[in-house]
């Protein structure tokens, strides 16, 4: 690898990292007037690492705090990498850590489980076998990854249902689209790598379609509300592999985002929380794991977070059921299990990437 | 289990301890072994897993560009991770030692032979783990060495696995347990039946019934009926012998009787008092016999065996017998008779002191009784060669007839022609205590031809302890 | 001399009661064995005739706490039960005589004399044998009032003899008396005595049988 790839390397990665390391805190409000039906006088600190923003937290972490006012709730955003980093040294060094860790980054949180860092934890409902592993890590969303367009630019005879017509889209409108189609950069994101991986074992056209993609002069970008912000002034006329619950949060403030959930194959991931073995106050981080994926929780996961509920009792628009009637079998759930490690290897991903790369700017046949 | 610390254990339960604690041993030792076997099934099980996983990660190591890169295949830990919850660790080498990419510090086999799997046990991370290492040689690549592979997982799944296949098999020899419990228990009820049925005939039976039990039984129980038949025998003789006795005694007591209640309705008759005085000396008469058979027929009584043998103890039947004569000497003196004593050494004899004196004392007193005044009775203990000890009495006085010897020995049976008041109860009872204590008992001639002497040979003690004192210094001084 | 008589049957107890009182003995009758046992605590008797089958309480118990309350009191046993086995226990309980029923009135008074001469004994130092009259404190033997010089193993012999009247006395119970442990003497030396003291007190109503084998008997006078 050359200096000058590793300095560009390095570079996106400044750009790319989430906004300076944040901390909600949620005091605890006795006085807070909450039907005693509700109420549940447990209390305590607890802390809360979280890779996802809080925006979409704050529904969560306050509806709990609803039900346990006394609780002193901290919540603190960190990036997936700055979160894993951080929280394997404080609890290797011993140092106080979080009750709570729960991130997007699925292959670091099964590294986490995996490394023995978790506690094991019975949780109240029956969630998909795949969405937890060895009763430590549980997936508490089922967000799928979506194409996302511009209902004003893109006609709706042209709107893509699947990977082969986004591609035959591309080849056949390469001048209209050249350059104004994005999708994720593996490199900057851990969750476009996700897709990206998962979509070179999934599907049988991903060389094609890399190159398709690079032939459209793609446009990568590091997150997805990036993507949507381009899809919404029209920068960007379709984005691919945009994490729906972003999407849905955008479509439902932006009438020009349109969301197509892919027919071939629909890409789902699922949030990971987990205990930490060194929890400080295992018995509360328990209490919000309760909630989270208990019906309730679930509720607020499907309604104000926007995050996709995976409580297959929960229905509603945004809720693994909604979708599963929808797509059947096209549902892909990336399998919650050690095979997500392989990702984390360093060479592995260096590979991959290279290849990657390749694709895009592939045979220009 | 030590069945004498439980005398009075159940044959069922003596039966159950017997049977079911080399049962439980041998169940235990198949525990084990199927512990041992399950384990070695379930790592069996597992190890082909780790096997395809370890050679589809070996398969994707390359070298490039002289460096050694592993394209870790996602379906190499997916098959791991799949079907178990087990963690998987992994690790590369290079030659020398060198780390490539995953656990650095994952343990291993310490050689592997290049080709050959090779499995081992290990802790990582605080949990066991089974490891799989795998060496590859770099020679394809024209590099020196080898690329060494690990692959591990925690025990998770193959101890859960062990554990189900030896709780399989651990229900099983419950089953096998409780049946052999519970078939001990009603075998012994079946093998136990002739016996509730042996209960149930001698419960019904009456209580005057000794007749043998004659319901077959199984052999083991045989000998103890044959035990309880011999009792009722025995039982039988000895409830005959005293219903014999109770006929005679109210016989002979009711004819003294009798004769009192004439003598006293006689007397009261009388007006001169003389004659008042000779009917009052014969009532006196009589009821001194009449008292006089009352208690020999006390002693008879008690010297019958009362079923099963009499408690016998050593004693030495010289003082016994010098102590018995003494006092019977005030009695012989009144009636102007020699009694004495010859003996001297210890003759010792296992017997009844009580019985033993009664039986002297009722020869003395028939010496006495059928002596006349300046007689001469002798009462004698010798101890013989053969360590059994002998008793005479031998007196001159009027002798027995000799073909009346035998039937002397028979209760109330009295020669012809005797005179006095004997009830001819006293030889009766020393037959009955002689055969008591195994002596032989013989009437004969006393010294000269006169008289008569009565003689006891006892068996030699159990104890056949020496004689204490030196043989017969004057014995028959 | 006052005798307690306990005895429970009326007809026997009756007679011997009128055959002791017809020897001049102030005799008391008790039927019941507490009873007995509450008037032994408090008076005092020179002979107490007891029989063994008492209501109220048995006649071994009333022997047992009269011994021990340290009472030395000549008990004469009278049982009906003429069980051996008893007599040995009675004898281990401090009975000095023992007359199994049924028995001759003659027999009665015999033992009940025997037992009074013995009991007087502790506090009269004079044995008497018809004309013999014996002091065994000052040694002095006399005849019809008359003082009599015998040698010192004679008189020895005849105090024995005169402490057990009418009973056997063995020559090794003699031997111990006359000679201790460290004088040795044959047989032949008591024959020697005894027979001197027959020629000696023969004519004194003294009359010593010898029983075979067994030893020496002084008759009754």
């Amino acid at each position: 690898m050359t200096l000058l790839v590793r300095l560009l390397l390095l570079v996106g990665l400044i750009w790319s990292l989430p906004p300076r390391a944040e901390v909600a805190h949620f005091p605890p409000r006795p006085q807070a007037f909450v039907s005693p039906r509700d109420i549940s006088l447990e209390e305590g600190p607890l802390t809360i690492y979280g890779a996802t923003d809080l925006d979409f937290m704050r529904p969560l972490l306050e509806a709990f705090q609803q039900r346990h006012p006394l609780i002193d709730l901290s919540y603190h955003q960190l990036g997936s990498t700055e979160l894993y980093e951080r929280f394997v040294r404080e609890a290797d060094g011993g140092a106080p850590t979080a009750d709570v860790v729960l991130s997007s980054a699925m292959d670091l949180q099964i590294k986490l489980a995996n490394d023995g860092y978790a506690q094991p934890y019975t949780p109240p409902a029956a969630l998909p076998a795949w969405s937890r592993w060895r009763d430590e890590v549980f997936g508490f969303t089922h967000e799928p990854a979506v194409i996302v367009y511009n209902r004003a630019l893109v006609p709706a005879d042209e709107v893509p249902r699947s990977r082969r017509e986004l591609l035959r889209l591309l080849e056949a409108r390469r001048e209209h689209y050249a350059g104004r189609v994005g999708t994720y950069d593996p490199e900057r994101s851990g969750v476009g790598f996700l897709f990206t991986s998962h979509d070179a074992e999934l599907s049988p056209d991903f060389r094609r379609l890399a190159a398709g993609l690079g032939a459209a002069e793609v446009q990568l970008f590091g997150s997805s509300a990036a993507m949507l912000e381009r899809v919404a002034d029209a920068r960007l006329l379709l984005a691919y592999n945009v994490l729906g619950s972003y999407a849905q949060a955008w479509a439902e403030r932006e009438p020009a985002i349109g969301i197509v959930l892919p027919r071939d194959y629909t890409l789902v991931m699922t949030r990971l929380v987990l205990i930490p073995r060194a929890a400080p106050q295992p018995r509360l981080a328990r209490l919000f794991l309760d909630f989270l994926l208990g019906e309730d929780g679930q509720r607020v996961v499907a309604g104000p977070a926007h995050l996709y509920a995976i409580h297959p009792g929960v229905d509603g628009e945004l809720t693994a059921r909604r979708l599963r009637a929808l797509l059947g079998p096209a549902l892909q759930p990336i399998q919650v299990n050690p095979s997500l490690l392989v990702y984390l290897d360093q060479a592995k991903r260096r590979r991959f990437l290279q290849q990657w790369r390749q694709a895009l700017t592939g045979p220009r046949d | 289990m030590t069945p004498s610390a439980g005398a009075d254990w159940s044959i069922r339960r003596r039966l159950l301890a017997w049977l079911l604690t080399p049962l439980l041993l041998v169940c235990a030792a198949l525990l084990a072994a199927n512990y041992v076997q399950a384990r070695h099934t379930a790592d069996l099980t597992f190890d082909r897993l780790l096997t395809a996983s370890i050679l589809a990660i070996a398969d994707r190591v390359t070298v490039v560009d002289g460096r050694i890169e592993a394209d870790l295949p996602s379906v190499a830990l997916e098959m791991l991770s799949s079907t178990s919850q087990d963690r998987v660790f992994y690790r590369i080498g290079g030659p020398g030692g060198a780390f490539v990419t995953g656990y650095r510090d994952l343990p291993g086999p310490a050689a592997a032979v290049p080709g050959r799997i090779r499995f081992d046990d290990a802790d990582y991370r605080g949990e066991p783990i089974r490891v799989a290492a795998l060496a590859r040689p770099l020679a394809p690549w024209g590099l020196e060495g080898e690329v060494r592979v690990l692959l591990a997982q925690t025990r998770g799944e193959r101890d859960r696995l062990t554990r189900e296949l030896v709780l399989a098999s651990a229900l099983r020899l419950l089953v096998v347990v409780v049946l052999a419990g519970l078939i001990t228990g009603f075998g012994v009820r079946a093998g136990l039946a002739p016996l509730a049925g042996l209960q149930r005939s001698i419960r019904s039976r009456s209580p005057t019934d000794l007749s043998p039990i004659t319901q077959p039984v199984p052999r083991e129980v045989r000998t103890l009926v044959d035990a309880i038949n011999q009792l009722m025998e025995r039982l039988q003789a000895s409830l005959d012998a005293m219903q014999r006795f109770i006929a005679d005694a109210s016989h002979q007591l009711r004819t003294p009787l009798a004769g009192l209640q004439a003598e006293t309705e006689l007397a009261l008759r009388e007006h001169d008092p003389a004659a008042l005085r000779q009917a009052l000396a014969r009532l006196l008469a009589i009821t001194r016999r009449t008292s006089r058979l009352a208690s020999q027929l006390l002693s008879l009584a008690r010297a019958a065996p009362q079923g099963g043998a009499p408690v016998l103890a050593a004693l030495d039947l010289g003082t016994l017998a010098a102590a018995v004569t003494r006092e019977a000497v005030p009695a012989a003196l009144a009636k102007d008779i020699d009694l004495g004593f010859e003996g001297g050494a210890a003759a010792r004899v296992d017997g009844d002191p009580l019985l033993l004196a009664e039986l002297l004392k009722n020869l003395i007193d028939n010496a006495l009784r059928y002596c006349p005044p300046q007689a001469r009775i002798t009462v004698r203990t010798r101890a013989s060669e053969a360590r059994s000890a002998t008793l005479e009495v031998e007196d001159d006085g009027p002798g027995i007839a000799a073909d009346q010897r035998e039937r002397v020995l028979e209760r109330f049976y009295r020669p012809p022609g005797t005179p006095g008041e004997g009830s001819g109860l006293g030889l009766a009872i020393v037959r009955e205590i002689a055969e008591r204590h195994g002596a032989v008992l013989t009437l004969a001639d006393g010294a000269g031809g006169r008289g008569l002497r009565v003689r006891l040979d006892f068996p030699a003690p159990s104890g056949a302890e020496p004689r204490s004192a030196p043989p017969t210094a004057g014995a028959d001084r | 001399m006052r005798i307690l008589l306990v005895e429970d049957d009326d007809d026997l107890g009756n007679a011997m009661l009128r055959a002791l009182r017809s020897r001049d003995h102030a005799v008391d009758r008790l039927a019941d064995g507490r009873l007995a046992d509450s008037v032994l605590r408090t008076e005092a008797f020179d002979l107490v005739i007891l029989d063994l089958t008492l209501p109220g309480c048995d006649g071994l118990d009333v022997l047992k706490r009269l011994r021990s309350r340290g009472s030395r009191v000549p008990v004469l046993v009278v049982t009906a039960r003429g069980e051996l086995e008893q007599r040995i226990a009675g004898l281990d309980l401090g009975a000095d005589d023992y007359l199994v029923k049924p028995f001759a009135l003659s027999e009665l008074e015999a033992r009940v004399r025997a037992l009074l001469r013995r009991g007087q004994g502790q506090s009269d130092p004079r044995l008497v044998h018809g004309a013999l009259v014996f002091d065994t404190v000052a040694r002095r033997l006399s005849v019809a009032g008359e003082p009599v010089e015998l040698p010192r193993r004679e008189l020895c012999l005849l105090e024995v003899l005169l402490g057990r009247v009418g009973q056997v006395v063995s020559k090794e119970q003699i031997a111990e008396k006359l000679f201790g442990f460290d004088d040795e003497a044959g047989p032949n030396a008591i024959e020697l005595y005894v027979h001197r003291l027959r020629k000696r007190l023969g004519s004194a109503g003294l009359n010593i049988r010898t029983v075979r084998g067994l030893g020496y008997l002084l008759e009754e006078p």
